[in-house]
Parts: structure tokens; C-alpha cells; sequence
């Protein structure tokens, strides 16, 4: 049972509408839940759902895209740089030049130009974006992956809720689920490899795996009953997100090769391909990484070639979602944990710029084409409403249907928001 | 050798500069902008008076070149717009201006030895070939698969050489329009994750045209890049590599520029992370620098003066680096500039005339 879902006695019922904490029930959904909805629902939700199970790509841009070389260019201003701006398919927006194929799908995106958040270091910064910029309740926010696997669930798919596709090592990644569990963490497939070990070795058989299966059930019950469950929990979800993937293992075949041209022959196209297949079979929740933009140095050759590997792997997805009928019932977010400043350094490097940037989405609940927001003629300061990244968990979360201003998480007996209470859902992204 | 330098002044725009050419004559210092102009110094008047700025281009002017005879100046910008002028006049206007002659960046311009053609190159991998009276396009060159970021004429042969961000370096028959053979300075290329780190920073030949010398880095990492600065030094004859030269260590980062001085040694600039800068000269016979200015802040380029002593170096503000608001009094975002060093050899008193 997650600590996370159980029922508290400071929370009456009518004091929520549609809270998906009501509808969670008081029960665990299993011996080894995957937590979520599970067979709890309200039936009238529950048949909505089954129609339209809403997932999540989250494309996290690792170090910080410069918003001026992206979303929100300033041509021929003093901290504009090198780059022409350009027509996208929203007459009167424009972006960056090394953005042409994105160009031509805004009318599919929404961009708020007017982030403004407050941490500009990375050790800050990344933790405090992805947790939502909670308020101190002494206890540590889930990132948005596992906020989602834990309130949503697995769906129907079998698969583990929470999966993140990224360059370099992969494994089980606990440590974005905060208090809600480790079992609520991320299962991470590390350069498009399936997880280590995954196969049953040739020289067992069915049997023997059977004998050895309740041997480990044996220790592990002797393990759990001198420790917090947890931890056994998050275990066995381990053991079954390897089984679940067992059966899975096309999902890990060679992209077919007119696929890697379209999406490019780089990792980030790779894992976005690996990130589609994901979405395709299921998964809640997919993260795609891509590295290496902290560009202090030598911002603009290097932009030069991040951007346009970005820009294709990016509106492939967008474009092949669209076409399979399911950006309908997926939210997409592309973002970074900071912009890059205005102020081009002595190495011709962007520093981090936390006061003025961009984030683009996509997909289900979002509006189609709202390009909202505005900074300054320099790309300096946000003028309009600066939004920060409370305002986005809201938004997102309405998007996927949960009522962010209502519905809390009980963690050990205590209720919490799942997004800051000082900031809501931005309405204008909202369709 | 037994040459010291030091700074004496020190002419400052208030925007950012790449690189300082002094006149054939050494009465200006001009140099290419971050704001879409070419800069002109008098450095004939007490404080290096700035004069009116070359304008009409759209953003970075990092290339341009001077007439090897007479007084004009080809400059590219950004956004691919090509114009000519009379760099000596008062209210510079063009004597002609090509909107599109790149798609995109242009990188870098080369005259010919004779100045009636000059060669341009950039980010959309091509190499082109202008008439410089008229700015009539002659010749599109394609063969690099990368952003190209330098072109160079022999000094002896007319011959053109272009230089790329994966560091290869052709030479192109102009007569064929086809490359004819390349040297090999994929040493100075790193492909890091998404990123295309390093390339080709700075070309140059010897004074007898008989060695090719790269400038760049030896990458370890994309991002914040760094990297070891190397020098490749190349039989002009035989494409033969005959030179690798380490000239600081992984905080140097990029050989920013090269130039040999008149007395036949070799000066290098560099330009590091966090704002590290130097400026040394190299005699190739010897293991160490026998000269090293180490408290610039990022060299961006150099040039000698027609005197053969005076030398200008661009730089840039130290501490101009740093992660969040930086605000004047008034509460103004802070930008940046490029301070350009000109220094002088340090004579000993009694030598001094």
C-alpha cells in the first residue's frame, strides 16, 4: 500500500471536487501495486479514462537551451547574437533560424515566453523545477514523473508508469519520487539499451525460475518484516518492471531505419524514437534527456548544432503523435531547468538565466497555437505576467485532467498540495 | 628572440568586438561587431578616438578583409549580407551592398593577392567567390559538410584554402571550381553528445608560404567547452603533418588567432573558461614560449601594426562571465565589451630612443 494513497481522517470527502485523492480510495490496488488509479475509480471516470488515457512526454533539455537562440529570439538587438529570426506557421511569431522544421508545427505548440523562476544554479535549479517550486512542508516534492506515476497510475499498459529515456547509464532511478516512495521513482533506459539482465538465461528453465522466484518472495518477506515496507515495495516493483519488460523486448528492436532519418541519427533522436515506442505501448509517463547544453562557452557554434538535431527529433515526435491520433491524449512539455543570459560572455558563452525564458508544450489539454508571454525588445526581463513553475505544475496537471487546486496527496497523515498553493493553472494554455 | 610586450592603451567600443585589423597605413584600428558594424579607431589621436561606424549591416560582422592595395574593406555579417567601402572616408556609405550572398553566417573573407576577387565562407557549408569591383557572384564552391569557418589565400600562389568545423581543410582549383586536396586537422574535432565541439579556429601560412598552421583546441568536452589549445603545422608541399604543438593546458582552451611576427616568430592567442587569455610568442625551435602575456581575458585576435612591433589584441571584460542579473545602479542589465589591447615592445630605458 502507498503511503502516498492513504485515506486521512483531516481530509473529509466533500472537501474536494473530483480530487483524484477521493477517487484513489482507501486501498491498495494490489499485493505489489503499482499504485494510481488502480481498480479504485469512479466508474464514470473510469470509463473516460479507458477512452482516453492521458500520458506525458517530457523532453528535459539538461543545462539550459538559450530561449534566445530557440523560442524567443531578438534579432539585431544587442544580445540578440548571430541568428535571423523566422515565419513559423502562426503568422506574426517567429523564432530562432535553426529552428525550421519546429517552424512549421507551431500552430501545434503553446509557448509561454514568459517564464520567470528564481534559481540559477544547477545543483538549485534542476531539483526545484522538476519538484514544481513546492513550498517548504518539510518533506521532499516528487518530480513531475513520479507526481504523475503515483496520481495517475500505470494505465492499462503493463508497463512501469514512469520510464526515462536518456544518454548514459540506466537502471532504477528512485530518487524522483521524494516522499511518495521509491517504487514511485523512474525506470531509466540508459543509450536505448533494455536493462541489464533482463532476459532469463538460456540454461534455466521454466521450473527452476518458478523455484527461484519463490525463493526470492521467501527472502524478501523475511527482509520486509523488519523494515519499512517501502523499501520491499519498491523492490518487488523493480523485479516486476523487469518482468513487465521481459515481455516487451520489441520495444527495444532496431528503429527502423527510415524512422532514425527522421528523427536524426543522434542520441537525443534515438531516445526520442525509444520515447515514441514508449508512448505507443503505454507508458504513462516518459522523459527523453538530452545533455550538454550548459553552454558557458562558445554559446553560439555550439547552439548552431544542438538546435537543429533538437528540431528534428523534436517535431518528428510532435508530427508522428499527431498522426497516430494520440497528441489527443498526450501531453508534451519541452523545457530546461533555466534560459541563458542575455549578456554574451568573454568566451562568447551564455551564462544561466533564470529571470526570462521559454517553455513549449503540446498535446492533450493544451491550446493549440497559444504563443503567450512576452519579454522585453532585449530579451532582458519578462513584461507580461511572469510565470513561474508552480503555475506550470497547475497547468499541467489540468491538462491531464486533475484538478490541481483540489486534490492533495496524504503523506503519513499529512495533506499536501500537489502544485504551490500560491500559483494556478495559466488559462490561456489551457484548451 | 628576447622580446617583452607590454600593454599601453587599451581603445574600448561599448559593444562587443571579434577581431581588430590595423590599416595598411596604421592610422586606424577597425573591427568587426556584435552589433552589426564595423568599428573604426584613430590612432593617431590622443585617446584612440573612435570615429563613425561603418554601418548597413544587419548583426555580427565577423568577417571582413582590407583591399590589399587600396583603402577598401569587404565585410560579412550574420545574416549573410556582403558590402564594400572606403574605409578612410568620414561618412562611410557602400559602394556596394549583396543582401543574401550567404544563407545565413558568413564567416570569414579573404581577398585575392590581386584584390580583384575575394572569397567568403559559412554556415551554409559553401565557399564563394565575389568580383570585388561589382560583388557579382563568380563561384559556389560545395565539398564540406560542416559550417566553415575560415577561407585563406597562399601568399605566394593565389591559391584558396577553406577551413572547416570538423577540421578539414581544402584547397580548391578555382579553374576546375573542385577541391584539389585537404589536410587533416580533425584533431581539433570533438562530436560530444549532440554537439560539434572545435573545428578550424585561425589559419595561417609562414612567410615563405612553405608551412600551413592550424589553430583550435584538442575538445574534451562540449557545453562549457575545454580543451587543450594546439597549433598543427602542415608541409604546404606534401599536406604532411609536421607540427603538433600543445600551447597551454585544458583552462586554455581555444588558439584564437595566429600571425608571425615580421622577425619570424610565430604569435599565438587563446581564450579559455572562466576568462583566461594569452597572448605568447612561439619560436618553433624551442619547447617554451619565449614570450607569455597570461593576464588578458579571452583573446579573440591579433594583428601587427605596419610599424612591425606595435600589436592589437582583442579581449574582453574580466568577470564578464557569471550566471544571473548583473545590474547598474539604475537597475540597467549589464552588457558586455571588448577592450582592444595594443601593446608595445618593453624596451629597457637606455634603449628606448
Amino acid at each position: 500500500m502507498s503511503r502516498s494513497q492513504t485515506n486521512h481522517p483531516l481530509c473529509k470527502p466533500g472537501e474536494h471536487t473530483l480530487s483524484r485523492r477521493q477517487l484513489l480510495g482507501t486501498g491498495a490496488a494490489g499485493a505489489i501495486s503499482w499504485g494510481g488509479l488502480g481498480g479504485l475509480i469512479n466508474p464514470l471516470v473510469a470509463d473516460d479514462m479507458a477512452t482516453r488515457e492521458k500520458q506525458v512526454l517530457f523532453i528535459w533539455i539538461d543545462g539550459g537551451m538559450s530561449q534566445l537562440e530557440s523560442w524567443d529570439p531578438k534579432p539585431n538587438t544587442q544580445f540578440g547574437g548571430p541568428f535571423r529570426s523566422i515565419p513559423t506557421s502562426i503568422p506574426g511569431i517567429h523564432v530562432s533560424e535553426l529552428m525550421p522544421k519546429t517552424s512549421q508545427i507551431m500552430h501545434k505548440l503553446a509557448v509561454d515566453r514568459g517564464v520567470s523562476t528564481f534559481d540559477n544554479s544547477h545543483s538549485a535549479g534542476v531539483p526545484r523545477i522538476n519538484r514544481g517550486d513546492p513550498k517548504d512542508r518539510g518533506v521532499i516534492y516528487p518530480y513531475f514523473g513520479s507526481a504523475v506515476a503515483n496520481l495517475m497510475g500505470p494505465g492499462n499498459s503493463g508497463l512501469p508508469p514512469y520510464v526515462w529515456v536518456k544518454p548514459g547509464s540506466g537502471g532504477f532511478k528512485y530518487q524522483d519520487a521524494g516522499f511518495l516512495g521509491p517504487k514511485y521513482g523512474a525506470l531509466a533506459i540508459g543509450e536505448g539499451e533494455p536493462p541489464p539482465n533482463i532476459l532469463l538465461p538460456n540454461n534455466i528453465d521454466a521450473q527452476q525460475n518458478m523455484e527461484r522466484n519463490a525463493l526470492r518472495t521467501f527472502a524478501n518477506k523475511q527482509y520486509s518484516e523488519s523494515r519499512d515496507t517501502i523499501f520491499s515495495d519498491a523492490q518487488n516493483f523493480v523485479f516486476d518492471t523487469a518482468q513487465a519488460l521481459m515481455q516487451r523486448q520489441t520495444l527495444f528492436d532496431e528503429p527502423d531505419p527510415k524512422d532514425v532519418q527522421r528523427y536524426g541519427d543522434t542520441p537525443l533522436g534515438r531516445d526520442m524514437l525509444i520515447g515514441r515506442k514508449m508512448l505507443e505501448a503505454g507508458v504513462r509517463f516518459v522523459k527523453v534527456n538530452s545533455y550538454g547544453w550548459d553552454t558557458h562557452g562558445d554559446n553560439f557554434n555550439a547552439h548552431a548544432s544542438l538546435m537543429p538535431r533538437f528540431d528534428q527529433a523534436f517535431t518528428a515526435v510532435v508530427e508522428d503523435l499527431d498522426e497516430r491520433g494520440l497528441l489527443d491524449h498526450v501531453l508534451v512539455i519541452a523545457m530546461s531547468e533555466f534560459g541563458r543570459t542575455p549578456r554574451i560572455n568573454g568566451h562568447i558563452g551564455r551564462d544561466h538565466w533564470p529571470e526570462a525564458w521559454s517553455i513549449a508544450m503540446s498535446g492533450t489539454g493544451i491550446k493549440r497555437g497559444a504563443i503567450i508571454g512576452n519579454t522585453n525588445d532585449e530579451g532582458t526581463w519578462v513584461t507580461s505576467e511572469p510565470h513561474d513553475i508552480g503555475h506550470f505544475f497547475h497547468t499541467w496537471f489540468n491538462a491531464l485532467g486533475i484538478d490541481s487546486e483540489h486534490t492533495e496527496y496524504i503523506n503519513d497523515g499529512q495533506p499536501l498540495p500537489i502544485a504551490n498553493d500560491d500559483c494556478s493553472p495559466i488559462r490561456e494554455l489551457l484548451s | 628572440m628576447n622580446i617583452k610586450y607590454k600593454p599601453i592603451k587599451a581603445p574600448v567600443a561599448d559593444r562587443q568586438l571579434f577581431n581588430a585589423r590595423f590599416s595598411h597605413d596604421g592610422a586606424l584600428l577597425i573591427a568587426g561587431s556584435y552589433q552589426g558594424d564595423l568599428r573604426r579607431f584613430d590612432l593617431t589621436s590622443e585617446e584612440n578616438k573612435e570615429l563613425k561606424s561603418i554601418n548597413g549591416h544587419h548583426a555580427w560582422v565577423q568577417a571582413f578583409d582590407l583591399h590589399p592595395s587600396n583603402h577598401q574593406i569587404i565585410s560579412g555579417d550574420s545574416w549573410g549580407k556582403l558590402q564594400l567601402h572606403d574605409y578612410t572616408q568620414d561618412n562611410p556609405v557602400p559602394i556596394w551592398a549583396l543582401e543574401n550572398a550567404h544563407d545565413g553566417w558568413i564567416r570569414s573573407i579573404a581577398f585575392s593577392k590581386t584584390g580583384d576577387w575575394f572569397a567568403t565562407c559559412g554556415l551554409d557549408q559553401t565557399v564563394r567567390v565575389f568580383n570585388a569591383k561589382n560583388g557579382k557572384e563568380k563561384q559556389v564552391l560545395t565539398g564540406h559538410n560542416a559550417d566553415i569557418y575560415h577561407v585563406l589565400i597562399h601568399p605566394e600562389e593565389d591559391q584558396l584554402l577553406s577551413a572547416d568545423a570538423l577540421g578539414n581543410v581544402i584547397q580548391w582549383d578555382l579553374k576546375k571550381r573542385r577541391a584539389v586536396r585537404s589536410f587533416d586537422a580533425t584533431e581539433t574535432f570533438l562530436s560530444h553528445r549532440l554537439q560539434d565541439v572545435g573545428g578550424v579556429q585561425c589559419l595561417t601560412f609562414s612567410p615563405d608560404g612553405k608551412t600551413l598552421y592550424v589553430g583550435g583546441t584538442r575538445p574534451k568536452n562540449g557545453a562549457t567547452v575545454q580543451g587543450v589549445p594546439i597549433i598543427i603545422g602542415f608541409s604546404w608541399d606534401t599536406t604532411e603533418q609536421t607540427l603538433l604543438r600543445e600551447i597551454g593546458g585544458t583552462a586554455d582552451c581555444y588558439c584564437e588567432d595566429l600571425k608571425f611576427h615580421p622577425d619570424g616568430f610565430l604569435m599565438a592567442v587563446t581564450s579559455g573558461t572562466p576568462g583566461t587569455g594569452k597572448l605568447q610568442f612561439i619560436d618553433l625551435q624551442q619547447d617554451e614560449p619565449s614570450f607569455l602575456l597570461s593576464n588578458l581575458s579571452n583573446c579573440h585576435s591579433l594583428d601587427i601594426h605596419p610599424d612591425g612591433k606595435t600589436i592589437a589584441v582583442t579581449t574582453t571584460v574580466r568577470g564578464s562571465n557569471g550566471n544571473g542579473r548583473k545590474v547598474d545602479a539604475d537597475g540597467n542589465y549589464i552588457g558586455n565589451n571588448s577592450p582592444i589591447q595594443i601593446l608595445v615592445p618593453d624596451l629597457p630605458e637606455s634603449a628606448e630612443p
